[in-house]
């Protein structure tokens, strides 16, 4: 039940990916769905067995430790190529 | 019914790896595609009890981002 959770998780950060204007913003979306994944993968290996809950556990903190640090670099990359964030049309 | 879920969210995102207007978008449209797809991976693994796979999908995560921290890598550099 709560795997629910996640998925909807990352149906919602997909449809952010798409309606989001800039890159930027982009970029919060994606943490959304990383969320989701680990809610989806924590939930279902805490339910189906306890022997490989220890690699279950390493690869969520595996990918909770790097996931937003490469968002971070994208986003330290978007900007050193100076990609103009959103105004919503103001100056 | 999980990875089905799951794929939706992939098939959803490729609209944006289709459209993004930067080269940014799509580096991060190939860091989450790559999330996603070792998330199905694993729970497919945990759902057939099957220990080789859960290494495969361990090594997979480790290679994906080695892969777009060197690009991003390039891309601070250039």
């Amino acid at each position: 039940m709560i795997e629910l959770i996640g998925l909807i998780l990352v149906i919602i950060g997909s449809f952010g990916l798409i309606r989001m204007p800039d890159i930027y913003n982009r970029i919060h979306a994606s943490g959304l769905i990383s969320y989701g994944i680990y809610i989806t993968i924590l939930s279902v290996g805490i339910k189906t067995s306890s022997t490989l809950f220890t690699k279950t556990f390493i690869l969520v903190l595996f990918l909770f430790i790097v996931s937003p640090t490469i968002n971070s670099m994208i986003a330290h990359a978007a900007h050193k190529n100076k990609v103009k964030p959103y105004t919503g049309g103001k100056k | 019914m999980i990875n089905e879920i799951l794929l939706v969210g992939i098939i959803i995102s490729i609209i944006r790896l289709v459209k993004g207007p930067t080269l940014f978008d799509r580096l991060l449209i190939m860091s989450i595609i790559n999330s996603i797809v070792v998330s199905i991976m694993f729970i497919q693994a945990l759902s057939e009890q099957n220990t080789l796979m859960t290494d495969v999908s361990l090594v997979y995560a480790f290679l994906s981002i080695l892969g777009v921290y060197a690009l991003t890598k390039y891309l601070v550099e250039k």
